[in-house]
């Protein structure tokens, strides 16, 4: 058999270069795997250094934050949903959106393996449907993050930023007030970064609200889900089954008795309180209820808290500029603004976003004597000035018309929050270390605005009064970091057409110049 | 490694005698002294966010990262080989490592000259009372530079493969942007997040790597060793092809 070789270039044959080929190919292919193990081994945080050159450092984290991330036990996923916000927030809402994405993306360089960043897309509507699904939100500009099965979701111009709204009138545009990126991310990491799922029990068997069901409108299967999206654990404490109130709950809440409790079902809450437990009352709406020995109301009134008969009424705008009185939407309070207390951390946030609470049917408190000893009573939401306590007529209902003779004129209390040491706590007073065993109690007169219907207006006041009652508020102050403009001013002086003439004009020119003379030089 | 300086000063000779770098430079410096004023301009005389935007922010920026060193490195080994005088350099008492060297050295030195262009824009704002933020603009232009390595070694690497110069330009760009669009790659073939693909190409992010760090005023060793250590794969790679020729 005869064998036709190539004829072999330069003495070398085929083989041996298709050889040579293979070898050289095998070595940059090793070369590339070794420059990437480098570029790997590089990115550990033990083997980094790192100097952050800028002035005012604003590449570096707050110690505290940053200790906070390093600290996290596995990785957080930081969803961002930002769009531009509406006129006339829109200049300060982009600048807000600006910093926060600069703070994620000095987070993420500085602690890699801890931050996961999705910025997402807004315009590509089905990809971040489903995302926005997973995570149960149902707004933009939110930063939502998440480990493993809790999340925290942080509002663009609400939990990152506060604006000062400016004055139309007087052509003063809104602005950014403060940036909060970093605390409101710190609390958010803190809050994330300890693994605990609070017990909620709800109280069953006096005619409470159905905690499972999300169809029926005034049932709280929607405040359950809301509470469960937080990482809360919810409960039912049936007394007839477990008399003791389960040794693990951290929140015994009531909504709307229409039956009283027994003695023996009182003493028990009280006594879980007065240990240092958490208590939500939402009132009963029924006026056989109202008041009764074993009533929720008078389980209040253990605590200092009294509850008023009747419901809270207020006119609504008859659309002419006048008032209109004796229909049902008058026993609808529309809490906002001033009404909500700023110094309180259930209703802070909502203060400082302007966010509104809606309470239907609604009644009012007041401080009794009584109270547990060294305790603080805060009311939470006031109703507006024009309001009235609507008394029931023989019919048992208001007809949510003012009676100057026999009905009292507003504002009033809708929610109010107390705190008191445990008894025989040795430190005796509300705001010590003992604080986290605080005995905390929220007393809310409307328990329609934890319900299906009304949670989509009222759930960051319902999340904020759990987590406040879980005592899941604690608070990091996070010095926000350093943000410096060196401004030109490019309007009232020559400066830009002078920086202009130099960049591109001057130095181009000055090349040129350069190079027609040496082109000149070279040419003699 | 004796040769480099030799074979480096011969280049940038060869280079600011020819016509070609100056015409690029003033080419280059117009266009980027256009986009500077308009930046400035558009973020209402903020000069920080400006200088930031301008030294790897803007796409402009990666448009010229792109183009100019396939320009500078064209000629380098496709000329040399057509013209045959890259058989006396081979043949030269230095290495063909210190040949690449010494080229990729010239070639990043026509970029850093480039880039140190914004210390003038810097200068010109403090002159006009408002002083920036000088230790970030000095890591730009350094990492900038450093960038413009990468690419220059990508440049040197297809002019070795070449005899025709624009041939040699055009492969770069293409080669230059598939590098750039390395990321998108993700984006057609979705995996689950933490997949190694996935971090593979997150670690291979140019643009990333380079905000990370020095466009943010920020020297952090992992950048300074990526672009190291990718420069070096790439004059590795440029080395093996030129070794290769002599072979084929």
């Amino acid at each position: 058999m005869v064998v036709e070789h190539e004829p072999s270039r330069g003495g070398i044959g085929l083989w041996s270069r298709k050889s040579i080929a293979l070898q050289v190919f095998g070595v940059v292919a090793l070369a590339a795997l070794g420059a990437g193990l480098l570029t790997y081994l590089a990115s550990m945080p033990s083997l980094r250094a790192r100097i952050d050159l800028t002035a005012v450092g604003k590449n570096t984290l707050d110690e505290t934050l940053g200790g906070l991330i390093d600290a996290l036990p596995d990785k957080v996923t930081v969803d961002v949903f930002f769009r531009p916000v509406d006129a006339p927030l829109t200049r300060v809402g982009a600048e807000a959106q600006s910093r926060m994405a600069e703070l994620l993306f000095v987070a993420r360089n500085q602690f890699p393996a801890k931050l996961r960043v999705v910025e997402h897309d807004l315009s590509d509507v089905s990809k971040v449907a489903i995302r926005m699904r997973e995570l149960g939100i149902e707004e933009d500009n939110v930063v939502v993050l998440t480990r493993n099965d809790d999340k925290v979701v942080l509002r663009l111009l609400r939990d990152i930023a506060r604006v000062d709204p400016g004055n139309p009138a007087l052509h003063v545009e809104p602005s950014l007030e403060s940036f909060r990126g970093e605390e409101a991310m710190g609390n958010a990491l803190l809050r994330l970064s300890i693994d605990e799922q609070p017990r909620i029990a709800f109280t069953v068997g006096h005619g409470e609200r159905d905690l499972y069901d999300v169809e029926k409108s005034l049932n709280l299967g929607r405040l359950r889900a809301a509470l469960v999206s937080d990482g809360f654990f919810t409960d039912r404490w049936d007394s007839t089954q477990t008399p003791e109130i389960p040794a693990e709950t951290r929140v015994l809440a009531i909504v709307d008795p229409s039956q009283p409790f027994t003695p023996g079902e009182v003493e028990r809450i009280v006594k879980f309180v007065e240990s240092g437990g958490r208590l939500l009352v939402a009132t009963s709406t029924h006026a056989a209820a109202f008041g009764v020995a074993g009533s929720a109301e008078e389980l209040l009134a253990r605590f200092g808290i009294q509850t008023a008969a009747g419901f809270v009424a207020m006119p609504v705008p008859d659309g002419f500029g006048g008032w209109r009185t004796g229909l049902e939407q008058c026993g609808t309070i529309v809490v906002a603004g001033s009404n909500l207390e700023l110094r309180h951390p259930i209703t802070e946030s909502l203060a400082r976003s302007e966010a509104r609470v809606g309470l239907p049917n609604a009644r009012a408190f007041a401080a009794l004597g009584a109270k547990p000893k060294n305790s603080v009573l805060i009311d939470l939401l006031r109703s507006p000035e024009l309001a009235w306590r609507d008394l029931p007529t023989q019919g048992g209902r208001g007809d949510w018309k003012f009676d100057s003779r026999l009905e009292e004129a507003g504002p009033f209390a809708l929610a109010m929050a107390l705190a008191f040491p445990p008894a025989g706590s040795e430190l005796d007073q509300p705001d010590t270390n003992a604080e986290r065993k605080a005995a905390r109690v929220v007393a809310l007169g409307s328990p329609d605005a934890l319900s299906n219907d009304a949670l989509a207006r009222n759930r960051d006041f319902a999340l904020n009064t759990f987590n406040w009652l879980a005592q899941r508020d604690r608070r990091l102050v996070i010095r926000p970091r350093a943000f410096e403009r060196r401004v030109l001013d490019v309007r009232n002086s020559t400066a830009l057409t002078r920086l202009n003439v130099v960049a591109w004009g001057v130095l181009p020119g000055s090349f040129a110049l350069l190079g027609f003379l040496i082109a000149l030089r070279r040419r003699r | 490694m004796s040769g480099v300086f030799t074979i480096y000063r011969r280049e940038l000779a060869g280079l600011f005698l020819s016509p070609l770098a100056w015409v690029l430079l003033c080419v280059a410096l117009a266009f980027n002294g256009f986009f500077f004023s308009l930046f400035v301009s558009l973020f209402q005389g903020d000069v920080g966010e400006a200088f930031a935007f301008f030294l790897g922010g803007s796409q402009t920026f990666w448009l010229m990262i792109v183009l100019l060193p396939p320009l500078l490195t064209m000629r380098m080994f496709s000329e040399e080989s057509r013209t045959g005088v890259l058989e006396f350099l081979l043949t030269a008492p230095v290495t063909d490592a210190a040949v690449v060297l010494g080229k990729l050295a010239a070639a990043t030195s026509v970029m850093g000259l480039l880039w140190s262009s914004v210390l003038i824009y810097g200068l010109s704002a403090q002159a006009l009372g408002t002083a920036p933020d000088w230790p970030p603009i000095v890591s730009g232009v350094i990492g900038a530079t450093l960038v413009s390595a990468i690419f220059c070694a990508v440049g040197l690497a297809v002019s070795a493969c070449t005899n025709t110069p624009l041939l040699a330009a055009f492969l770069a760009v293409l080669a230059n942007a598939a590098l750039l669009a390395l990321p998108l790659v993700e984006q057609l073939v979705p995996t689950p997040p933490g997949h190694w693909f996935k971090l593979a190409l997150g670690h291979a992010n140019i643009v990333t790597q380079f905000h990370a760090s020095f466009s943010s005023g920020v020297l952090d060793s992992r950048q300074f060793v990526f672009f190291g250590v990718w420069t070096g794969f790439f004059v590795f790679l440029a080395t093996r092809i030129l070794e290769a020729r002599r072979w084929w």
